[in-house]
């Protein structure tokens, strides 16, 4: 190529190259404009919906939650006033023990509190919310009479704070050496001979602190 | 003659266009007609009589009136051949190297050279060409003449189309002229009378060029009779040509000759040694090829109305130029694809931008519409957080408690339920002498009932459960042994006390089942009834004179049915 079919090329070159420059200097500017703009509205959309999810979620929870709450107010109520998470007092949970025996003129009554037990919740404790205390509790009651016996058991679900599951035991008539036979005073009018009962309860308690607190 | 790319450029080369902005240069022997096209119309003409300072100087004034007009120039010279050959079958590149070989054998140096494939045999020689190829070698000298006409159009700025050979171009003129159809031609003769050339013959057979005449101009002051004499005694010499060439009388030939009026009218055919002749004024020529012929009527020589009958056309047939003209042509098409990418950049670009922008609008329509949706919930949000806080109770600490002792109360049954109806059914005359409930001893049972009330939790204790039963108790049985005291003395009697007393329960512990398990009698079919009467004994009663008991199995409650 010669010189001057150098510069001619080079001179019909100039304008379209130029425009072509110019061209690409454009669209590539509104390419990079329109897809920066729309990356940052999807990227605030994308937050939007993501907010407005969590939003759903929580309102959802919350009106469960509502519902939870009026389906068993009734229940809650009970457990309050029960004294669902109490502390356990054994000292004053024994006096009360006796003070029942006292009332309804048991001829015994002996009680054995032992070392309480505690399941972490949930199972899997990752993070743990409460603790479900029982306190094992054995009763030996001897007693005239039957119904004095199933009337303790009433107020002994009454007299402590938090539930008394009675899990089991067993009631027997027993004629001890120094009182009458079954069989020679059993009459409708007359009290029957010695009721004997042993039962085996578990006083529970929602422990909402994950601590020890003042059991005593 | 042509090849398949040749057909397919002269398919589009009829495709007829404006002439737009052109300059079309007829090169002769005898000088060259330039003629200027703007907007379809003849805008200029001039006619150089040789490539000298002045000529040259005439020209690059003429091509500078229109800078952007497209040169192309139509070679008309005296010094073009045309040579038959053979050439076997190849593959494109021994072809390739076989057909160099024979361009430059056949034609001398500073020759530019080319050869198209023509579709009949060869007519110069003897031989058939058995399983050959016939080309038509096409050789152009560039001497001085030429090289100077071309160095002044390229010295000029006008963008430069090419170069063309009149005969092979003529190819296309032939069959606007011709009345035989192309399917029945056999021999046609088209002579062109040119300012520039003088008489060109251009002869084809079955449409393939055989082989082209220059006769030079005459002098101006000729006198008609003898210019028509050398027409005529020039196209006698082209006929004894064609009958070495295999033309016989029976063949058929049409013969259109392009020239004024007054030499038109005197030819004789018969002179001419032909059947017919047809002449054609320039104008009817042009009109012939579908241009104008008004702007023509007063023209005597045909370069004008070849020039514009050019200038419309697509492409060249066949594009033979020297390497200075093929650089200048290359030059000033390269703007072209780019100006074609530019193009192509911006459209694609803005329909690719016009689509993001629709995406644009799109999703902005759809983020005000997810903001006004998050103002929506959050309002729902606060006004549930409201009725919460109304309400005063933790939701967590709720659920957890009410939880807990819904799952306490499932993992171990409450006898203290049965244990008191039991109580309350019993009447006066009636004594529990044995009661056994749930699973005696101490110590281990405690561990697990925490543990299966925690299990059955499960893992989110602080969530909401649905279905939830709080005060449900699991299922468990109680056995209680009940002595009747003072037992009337027949014995359907005190069965009736039992079975009033398992009514009772029944009522009072519905969700329970009770059973008598073990009646004070053994009534059954398969069972042991003993019994005694007489004086020593009350009737009905047996004679181990036992207290009167039955045994109750208490167990529930089922379905929670409290």
């Amino acid at each position: 190529m010669t010189r001057n079919e150098l510069v001619n090329l080079v001179r019909r070159l100039a304008v379209p190259s130029g425009v072509l420059a110019i061209v690409l200097v454009v669209v590539g500017v509104a390419t990079s404009m329109l897809y920066s703009r729309l990356g940052a509205i999807n990227e605030r959309l994308s937050d939007l919906e993501r907010r407005n999810a969590q939003a759903i979620r929580t309102t959802q929870r919350l009106s469960d939650g509502l519902d939870f709450i009026r389906a068993h107010l009734g229940a809650y109520e009970d457990l309050r006033q029960a004294q669902f998470t109490a502390p356990h007092d054994r000292l004053a949970a024994g006096e009360r023990i006796e003070n029942i025996a006292s009332r309804l003129s048991l001829a015994s009554v002996r009680y054995t509190f032992r070392a309480k037990t505690a399941a972490v919740i949930p199972a899997k404790a990752d993070d743990p919310k409460a603790k479900l205390e029982a306190t094992p509790l054995t009763v030996k009651i001897q007693s005239a009479f039957d119904r004095r016996i199933f009337r303790f058991i009433d107020a002994l679900g009454d007299a402590l704070p938090g539930y008394v599951v009675l899990k089991g035991g067993s009631m027997s008539r027993a004629a001890s050496p120094g009182l009458p036979k079954l069989d020679e005073t059993a009459t409708a009018a007359s009290p029957p001979s010695i009721v004997k009962a042993e039962l085996q309860l578990a006083w529970v308690r929602l422990n909402p602190s994950l601590g020890e607190d003042g059991d005593a | 003659m042509l090849n398949p790319l040749s057909h397919a450029r002269s398919w589009r080369g009829m495709m007829r266009r404006t002439t737009g902005r052109r300059i079309v240069g007829v090169l002769g022997s005898d000088g060259a007609i330039f003629v200027r096209f703007n907007k379809g119309k003849l805008a200029d003409r001039i006619f150089v009589a040789a490539p000298d300072s002045e000529g040259v100087a005439a020209l690059r004034a003429f091509l500078s009136q229109d800078r952007k007009a497209r040169v192309s120039l139509l070679v008309d010279v005296l010094e073009q051949h045309y040579r038959e050959a053979h050439l076997p079958r190849l593959n494109p590149w021994d072809r390739r190297q076989v057909l160099g070989r024979k361009l430059r054998q056949t034609f001398d140096t500073g020759t530019v050279s080319t050869a198209v494939q023509v579709s009949r045999r060869a007519l110069s020689t003897d031989t058939e060409g058995q399983g050959q190829n016939t080309l038509l070698l096409i050789g152009l000298p560039v001497d001085r003449e030429l090289r100077a006409w071309s160095e002044a159009v390229l010295a000029a700025r006008n963008p430069v189309e090419g170069m063309g050979l009149l005969p092979v171009e003529a190819h296309r003129l032939v069959r606007a002229v011709a009345t035989t159809g192309a399917a029945h031609a056999v021999w046609e003769v088209l002579i062109l009378r040119h300012r520039a050339s003088g008489y060109r013959q251009i002869v084809f057979y079955n449409g393939d060029l055989v082989f082209t005449r220059l006769t030079p101009n005459m002098e101006a002051e000729t006198p008609l009779e003898e210019e028509v004499d050398t027409v005529e005694s020039e196209f006698r010499s082209t006929m004894s040509y064609l009958r070495r060439l295999s033309f016989t009388d029976a063949d058929e030939i049409e013969v259109t000759l392009v020239v004024p009026s007054d030499i038109g009218e005197n030819l004789s055919a018969r002179r001419m040694r032909v059947r017919e002749v047809s002449t054609l004024t320039p104008a009817k020529f042009a009109e012939r090829l579908g241009l104008s012929g008004e702007r023509y009527g007063d023209d005597n020589f045909c370069d004008t109305v070849i020039a514009e009958w050019f200038a419309r056309q697509r492409w060249s047939q066949l594009s033979l130029e020297p390497p200075t003209v093929r650089r200048a042509r290359i030059i000033s098409f390269a703007p072209k694809p780019i100006g074609a990418v530019a193009a192509a950049t911006l459209v694609a670009g803005t329909i690719y931008n016009g689509t993001l922008f629709l995406r644009l609008q799109d999703r902005t329509a759809a983020l005000r519409e997810a903001a006004a949706e998050h103002q929506r919930r959050q309002r729902q949000l606060g006004a549930m957080r409201d009725k919460l806080a109304a309400k005063n109770i933790d939701v967590e600490k709720f659920a957890l408690s009410v939880r807990a002792r819904s799952a306490m109360a499932s993992a171990s049954p409450l006898y203290a339920r049965s244990v008191k109806g039991l109580a309350n059914a019993l009447p006066e005359n009636m004594i529990v002498t044995r009661l056994q409930l749930g699973r005696t001893g101490t110590g281990s049972g405690q561990t697990a009932l925490v543990v299966r009330a925690r299990n059955a939790i499960g893992d989110d204790p602080a969530t909401p459960q649905e279905n939830l039963s709080v005060m449900g108790a699991a299922a468990g049985t109680i056995k209680a042994t009940v002595r009747l005291l003072n037992p009337p003395a027949d014995r359907p009697a005190m069965m009736s006390q039992y079975r009033q007393l398992t009514a009772r329960l029944e009522r009072r512990l519905r969700a329970y089942q009770v059973r008598l398990s073990s009646s004070p009698f053994q009534t059954g079919k398969d069972a042991k009834l003993a019994g005694a009467a007489g004086a020593s004994a009350a009737n009905g009663t047996d004679q181990s004179d036992k207290p009167v008991t039955g045994t109750f199995t208490i167990s529930g409650p089922h379905d929670d049915a409290e």
